[in-house]
């Protein structure tokens, strides 16, 4: 804004000026307000604006004179370091006259504070020390206007200077302290100049020591509450300062030390003892080495005498303004935590502080609603685990248990239980009254409580487990659920550590072999769904323990298909059946045909989805896995297949009826479900085959699957497919097709879901370019072909050179990897999974597909030289095995084959990696590209040609022009030197590449 | 073992427990002795509000060389994630993770787990990690978000 043009006039005279800073505060238009606002500013900035600064302080209004004050501080922040010395006399001068004459005439706080931070910066701006500006402005105070700096009697001292000033006198120093300690503190120390400001605070803290003294030893009134409390303010402040600046000065730091007995005094004023508690509690937990013992102990005699009353009738009543008071004890009681721990005999500093802990988790009321300080004290009872078993594990095991430890346990043992009773949930009634934050202040309580007991748990171990276990089996049997509840969610937490523990399994025997899992399976009882939730999470938990346990399975598992049928327990209830059953699939097969009728009443009812049909379908299909013999499978697996039958059979109908929605939902479910029996029915990589098993297979004898009955089960499974005819293109269906396919690729015997692996080609065979997911068909073909090249699994020749076949054609479709990058490398791992043993479906002398050799190399170079990064790895994968020897035997026309292509091809691979290694890739593809680089280098005596060419042809990127031909030679030089070395032609080739890209100033030696 | 890496573990673990956001979870492991290893860290990430990973809460395992904080720790989704950044081993790839990208030895471990969250909903498709989270989320959205949503139902938050 133009101010020339406004319709605010230069001031011209004092009146002017004092006429504009009060319409600055009355209500205007925002307009005229900015412009006054500018005007003003404009003034403060000039040369006369100190003296209109002093000429405004006499004002009678309140808010010209703050503004005066502003705008000598103003004038001090911009000139303050170029004043002259006689000039910064001078207004020193003015500012502590005007200072001693309005607090005299009785100024407001506003002004007064305003003024007191003008002196503070009068100290940090102007290039002279000011050597005591306490005393300096106490000592005019007293004399009743200014003195000059060279009369202040040091001698004397603060004490003597301070003797006879009001209130208001002493209030004014107070803030002026105050403010000396918060701004010097905020400036660095880096700087001589500062260095002098912050070492002439060692000096200043007497003056302000003596005058904080002198506050707090005034006796009780109202008015002297006002001094004590800023007071009180200032000696945090300075505090505050000491803690970064002093931790090697004692000296300066006593000054604030020998105040503690008198500012401690206010934690007993009741107008005072707020204020006192939160400066007491800041500094115990952000400056705890500021307090020495003897303060320490004061504490502990204040906090037992003195707060104790207030703190236990405020937790009894439920009164918020308890608050401050606990939060005062805990961090006194983490603050010394070590007198807490290690001499629990000490009454105020040990035994009081314990019990007041214990007294605020036995207070009612329930964490994060009515109650704050529980949650707060967890912290304290963090403090003092950590502190137990810092000293636990730091002492040798040969050494005997200190003396404090029997009590520690009990102390701890208390914790856990009075932790326990306050994780109970509420009822329905209170907890339908909670709003977001309070439910999620109580869950957060959970947590941190959990948390909290799993330390516990390291130094009390399984002495708390028996507890917990204990605790819950009161409960169960006075049917107190919550309770229950609240003990399992606790056991839970400490499932990890709990079963690394052999000596744990008799007291867990307990809980398992309890009443429990039958009540809450009878879901006629009501029993609140928090406590079955958590049941069911104690069943995923303690996994490991059930399968060692066969005998708890039956009841467990039943109670979990039971909890199927509701709504809330639906989900977890089905990943845990599919954890216990998968596990423990051998001891539950009696209970199968149970299982099967269960999972019908559960499809029949609302609860069952895709997601829960899915799960439990897998989970009894891993319980049929277990049968024996291999017929016994039959009936079951028939009956599971049903319900995908049904479902498909569903699908049909509905796109016949035209609801393609209904169609596509009902067809992925079938699928997916099938996938789902078919990773159930896969033999458990972790148990050995039973050479004794009568259904082993022997030389000669057919296996089971190949027979009549077994193949019709697999036309069944086959037959399932054929839902994908009326799915169209769904990306779904076909991933989870794929699915199916993939879960019999990994059987080494025959079986069920071991289909032959022309299904697979021809599936392959039905896709095009466009179908969604074809990168799934892929991935599946690539491990077909892995599971074929094992030294002990049969070639399959022509399905896989009928695969082959079709990547050639989607390769000549794409018309390069960037179309399609998904599909692009899929195709391209097919290649790379040929070598070495079927090398010869490429190369070899009778390739059908020799033709299309160069369109696919061509391919996967374009993939190096391309921007996406997984065809761009996969092809580097490809050219590393095709330039390595072979790992495996190759017939010698595929050798031979083999190496012609590398040596035609080198120059072209050569140019392409080096194009990326000059700055066209990116920086986190340089280690994949080092592999077909060393490749070449340790395996063909061509390459420093071919590498040569490429870093001197026109082909190279110009990305650098620090890079010259100095130092091309330079990197060829040293990568040929290096003889293919792995990291340090990494090395190598990060520092090149750097070079090119510009982000090195040079490429050094 | 640096000593510079021990106090500052155990600083962190103090800041941690004074004041972590919610639903987060980051506690060291035991050593085999029962002792707190404060260089490997359980951790575990709730999605953010209001995106497609909202209910799920996925562990992941923080690893602290000898030269933290110098330089950063590894972070590893176990079992792996499903998602672009993610390589198939679980490990996060994330700027502020990497030495010579964007780690600083002031990144406490609250942001770390942040920045993974925002992560999560906020892919970096110039640095993909794994194909079939990163293919997905390139050709079809839909699909991406329906699968991300299975995964938060097989990861829910308790």
């Amino acid at each position: 804004m133009n101010v020339a043009n406004t319709s605010v006039p230069v001031p011209q005279s004092i009146e002017d000026v004092e006429q504009l800073v009060k319409r600055l505060y009355q209500p205007g238009s925002p307009r005229v307000i900015t412009q006054i606002n500018e005007r003003l500013q404009q003034l403060q900035l000039s040369a006369e604006g100190w003296q209109v600064a002093d000429a405004l302080l006499g004002s009678s209004d309140r808010n010209v004179r703050f503004f005066a004050a502003l705008t000598f501080t103003v004038k001090l922040n911009n000139d303050g370091a170029t004043l002259d010395a006689e000039t910064a006399q001078s207004v020193q001068t003015r500012l502590i006259s005007w200072l001693v004459r309005l607090v005299r005439d009785g100024e407001g706080a506003l002004v007064t504070r305003k003024l007191c931070l003008t002196l503070t910066t009068y100290y940090l701006r102007t290039p002279t020390l000011w050597q005591r500006p306490l005393l300096h402005v106490a000592s005019s105070m007293q004399n009743g206007d200014a003195l000059p700096e060279s009369s202040v009697d040091t001698a004397r001292g603060m004490d003597v200077a301070i003797q006879n000033l009001d209130v208001n006198q002493i209030v004014a120093l107070l803030w002026l302290s105050s403010t000396v300690a918060v701004e010097i503190g905020r400036m660095e120390n880096n700087t001589p100049g500062h260095a002098q400001l912050h070492n002439q605070m060692e000096v200043i803290v007497q003056d302000a020591s003596s005058l904080m003294g002198r506050a707090f030893s005034q006796s009780t009134n109202d008015a002297n509450a006002k001094v004590k409390g800023e007071a009180l303010k200032s000696f945090q402040t300075w505090v505050d300062y000491a803690q970064p600046m002093w931790p090697r000065k004692p000296e300066a730091l006593q000054f604030l030390r020998q105040l503690v007995p008198a500012a401690a005094q206010c934690l007993l004023d009741p107008t005072l003892q707020r204020d006192a508690l939160d400066s007491f509690r800041d500094i115990l937990e952000s400056y705890t080495s500021f307090f020495q013992p003897q303060d320490m102990q004061l504490l502990a005699h204040l906090i037992s005498e003195h707060l104790q009353p207030v703190l236990l009738q405020a937790l009894q009543d439920k009164d918020p303004e308890g608050l401050p008071y606990g939060q005062m004890v805990i961090a006194y009681g983490a603050a010394n935590i070590q007198q807490v721990v290690e001499q629990p005999d000490n009454a105020e500093g040990s035994g009081t502080i314990i019990k007041l802990h214990f007294d605020m988790l036995k207070a009612p009321g329930y964490p994060g609603d009515e109650d704050e300080l529980s949650i707060q004290s967890i912290e304290f009872w963090n403090t003092y685990i950590e502190y137990v078993n810092d000293l636990t594990f730091s002492k040798d095991s040969d050494d005997p248990n200190p003396s404090w430890f029997g009590y520690a346990r009990s102390v701890l043992n208390q914790t856990v239980e009075l932790l326990w009773a306050k994780m109970r949930t509420p009822t329905n009634v209170i907890g339908k009254e909670w709003t977001d934050a309070e439910s999620e202040a109580f869950r957060e309580f959970r947590l941190d409580a959990t948390d909290l007991m799993l330390s516990i748990y390291v130094f009390l171990g399984k002495d708390m487990l028996r507890q917990l276990v204990e605790l819950a089996l009161h409960s169960l049997e006075a049917k107190q659920w919550r309770a229950v509840e609240a003990a399992l969610f606790c056991l839970n937490a400490l499932a990890d550590n709990v079963l690394e523990d052999e000596p744990s399994e008799p007291i867990l025997a307990t809980l398992f072999g309890s009443s429990l899992f039958r009540d809450v399976a009878n879901f006629s009882l009501n029993i609140p769904s928090q406590a079955r939730r958590t049941a069911i999470d104690i069943l995923g938990s303690y996994g490991q323990y059930i399968e060692r346990h066969a005998e708890y399975l039956p009841d467990t598992v039943r109670f979990l298909f039971a909890s199927l049928e509701t709504g809330q327990l639906a989900n977890t209830a089905a990943k845990s059946i599919v954890a216990l059953c998968s596990t423990c699939r051998v001891s539950l097969t009696s209970e199968l045909d149970g299982f099967l009728q269960q999972y019908q009443r559960f499809l029949g009812g609302p609860t069952s989805d895709p997601y829960t049909k899915e799960k439990v379908l897998g989970a009894i299909a891993a319980i049929v896995q277990a049968l024996r013999p291999e017929s016994a499978k039959i009936r079951p697996l028939l009956a599971l297949l049903e319900n995908v039958e049904k479902d498909v059979q569903m699908a049909k109908d509905s796109a016949a009826g035209g609801d393609a929605e209904m169609a596509e939902l009902m067809g992925v479910t079938a699928l997916t479900c099938l996938a789902s029996i078919g990773k159930g029915m896969q033999v458990p990589e972790d148990i050995p085959i039973d050479i004794y098993d009568e259904d082993e297979q022997q030389p000669g004898k057919p296996n089971f699957w190949d027979g009549q009955e077994g193949q019709a089960v697999q036309q069944r499974i086959m037959g399932c497919f054929s839902v994908l005819q009326v799915l169209g293109n769904n990306g779904d269906a076909i991933e989870a097709a794929c699915m199916v396919l993939k879960s019999g690729f990994a059987e080494v015997e025959p079986g069920p879901f071991v289909l032959p692996p022309s299904i697979t080609v021809s599936f392959l065979q039905q896709c095009s370019i466009g179908t969604p997911q074809l990168e799934s068909v892929l991935s599946a073909a690539c491990t077909l072909i892995t599971q074929h090249s094992r030294s002990d699994s049969k070639r399959i020749d022509a399905e896989v050179d009928a695969i082959c076949q079709q990547v050639a054609s989607f390769v000549h479709q794409l018309r390069g990897p960037s179309a399609d990058p998904g599909v692009a490398q899929g195709c391209t791992d097919v290649l790379c999974r040929l070598m070495p043993h079927y090398a010869h479906i490429l190369f070899g002398d009778a390739a059908a597909l020799s033709s299309q050799l160069q369109p696919l190399l061509d391919f996967t170079l374009q993939a190096i030289d391309g921007q996406d990064p997984f065809p761009k790895r996969s092809a580097q994968d490809l050219w590393t095995k095709l330039i390595k020897p072979p790992v495996a035997a190759m017939p010698d026309d595929v050798v031979t084959r083999v190496n012609r292509v590398v040596t035609a091809y080198g120059p072209q691979i050569a140019q392409t990696l080096i194009r990326q290694i000059g700055g066209l890739g990116q920086r986190s593809e340089l280690d994949g590209l080092c592999e077909p680089l060393k490749a070449l280098i340790t395996n063909q005596p061509a390459a420093k040609g071919w590498l040569e060419a490429a870093l001197f042809s026109e082909a190279f990127p110009h990305t650098s022009a620090e890079v010259g031909d100095a130092e091309k030679r330079r990197f060829l030089q040293q990568l040929i030197g290096l003889r293919g070395d792995g990291r340090k032609t990494k090395d190598v080739v990060r520092a090149f590449y750097a070079a090119c890209r510009g982000t090195v100033v040079s490429y050094g030696p | 073992m640096g000593t510079l890496c021990m106090t500052r573990l155990q600083e962190e673990r103090k800041t941690w427990r004074k004041d972590h956001p919610f639903g987060f979870v980051a506690r060291p492991m035991k050593t085999p002795q029962g002792a707190l290893d404060l260089k490997r860290w359980d951790c575990a990430i709730p999605g953010k509000d209001k995106t497609i990973w909202e209910g799920g809460l996925f562990k992941l395992e923080m690893q602290f060389p000898d030269e933290y904080p110098t330089k950063p720790p590894k972070c590893k989704f176990t079992p792996p994630l499903f998602h672009p950044n993610v390589y198939p081993s679980g490990t996060v790839c994330l700027s502020i993770l990497n030495e010579e990208e964007g780690w600083r030895p002031a990144i406490t471990v609250k942001q770390i787990l942040v920045g993974i969250q925002m992560l999560l909903d906020e892919v970096n498709p110039d640095s993909p990690a794994q194909a079939d989270a990163y293919n997905l989320f390139k050709k079809d959205k839909s699909a991406y978000e329906k699968k991300v949503k299975q995964v938060v139902k097989d990861n829910p938050a308790p």
